[in-house]
């Protein structure tokens, strides 16, 4: 305990710390061997009183010390110095802090209403933002369903994921409550061929997942009931990202083999901008 | 290098009045301070030895070897005296306060609750 006074000593500026730290030393430890603050509600008002001695004090050390460095530390200053608008706002701040030393509870209080509107705050901004500012760029967003499966035990964070058998898949997509149903398999393939191979966030759909969304290709088409079959030929929809960045936004595009994950596939059509 | 603005604060006022009484290190003049007002004014470390900064600085208290052969950890312990001008400056500053509290004793009305 007298070491980590010995650090908060720190606070005060060094010239007052090798003057007097011994001394505050020895009195935090006769202090501390007091009656009056043995047991736990005395080891409590102990360390309130040293806190705030501590701060109050030291603040008031470091003050004189910058009055000092900066030049109006002369031997007599006149009995009222000038006060600035930055003394004025010092003295605010401390009798702030004074007073939230002073009552605890209202500090707490105050604390955790602070902390409860700046919650709740930024959740209504992040529903706003959601919702209102960015929505999803799909026409009807709010019909869009995403269908997983929820193991309680995967994790603590975790309960939610969206893996499907095909067995499942079967199910949902006769369910007569869902208008279309698309589903997708996630995730990062190569593109080669070009100048520089390149790794880029893919999806392997199964089922017309354009119309779900209710978006069409602004170049080209989407996927034919034969290329989406098992046996058909391989085709790919670029996002407009890639066929602006990889592709220069070139419209002839479209019937062009490209080589993704090794495999060779045609490019049949471009989504538009926000799709993905 | 400042000089205490008079008239003195109270704890620095209890400080000049437990050094009166003799040499004493910062604890002793911690605990006498306590003795006299009844727990009121209860300094803290960096309260105290701040106070002690300043009267040192303008000259008011002087760091003293011990009067009485000191046991071993009260030996390391630095004590403090008042100087000659702390002694005036208490004088005067007694002074001035009796007179206040004179002409406060004066006024009837206010004489009525004083026992």
């Amino acid at each position: 305990v007298t070491r980590l006074y010995r650090v908060l000593l720190h606070l005060f500026p060094s010239e007052f710390r090798t003057r007097y730290g011994d001394e505050l030393i020895a009195l935090f430890v006769a202090e501390r061997l007091e009656p009056r603050h043995s047991g736990a509600l005395g080891l409590v008002r102990f360390w309130r009183h040293i806190l705030y001695d501590l701060v109050t004090s030291a603040t008031r050390q470091r003050r004189r010390q910058i009055r000092r460095m900066f030049g109006s530390g002369v031997p007599h200053l006149p009995a009222q110095p000038k006060r600035t608008e930055m003394d004025t706002l010092l003295q605010d701040l401390r009798y702030a802090f004074r007073s939230f030393v002073r009552r605890p509870g209202f500090t707490a209080i105050a604390v955790l209403s602070l902390a409860l509107g700046i919650g709740a705050n930024s959740l209504i901004y992040g529903l706003v933002d959601g919702f209102v500012l960015r929505p999803f760029p799909y026409p009807d967003p709010d019909r869009l369903v995403s269908i997983g499966v929820s193991f309680p035990k995967i994790s603590p964070e975790m309960s939610h994921v969206e893996v499907l058998s095909p067995a499942e898949y079967a199910d949902i997509r006769s369910a007569r409550s869902l208008g279309r149903t698309g589903a997708f398999d996630l995730g990062n393939r190569n593109i080669s061929g070009g100048d520089v191979p390149e790794r880029v966030f893919t999806a392997l759909v199964l089922d017309d997942l354009f119309p779900v969304f209710g978006m069409n290709p602004i170049v080209g088409r989407g996927f034919t009931t034969e290329e989406l079959g098992p046996k058909g030929p391989r085709v790919a929809i670029l996002s407009h990202r890639l066929w602006q960045t990889r592709f220069g936004a070139d419209r002839n595009i479209v019937n062009r083999p490209i080589r993704i994950g090794g495999e060779t596939a045609t490019v049949v059509g471009v989504m538009p901008p926000g799709f993905c | 290098m400042r000089k205490p603005a008079r008239p003195f604060s109270i704890p620095v006022l209890h400080i000049l009045l437990a050094l009166a009484e003799g040499t004493k290190h910062g604890y002793a003049i911690k605990q006498d301070i306590e003795r006299r007002t009844d727990g009121a004014i209860c300094l803290g470390p960096g309260t105290l030895y701040e106070a002690i900064q300043r009267l040192e600085e303008s000259g008011l208290i002087a760091e003293t070897a011990p009067v009485a052969p000191a046991n071993g950890q009260e030996a390391q312990r630095r004590f403090y005296r008042l100087t000659e001008r702390g002694w005036s400056a208490l004088r005067a500053e007694v002074r001035s306060l009796g007179t206040l509290v004179d002409q406060a004793r004066a006024n009837p009305r206010l004489r009525k609750g004083l026992a």
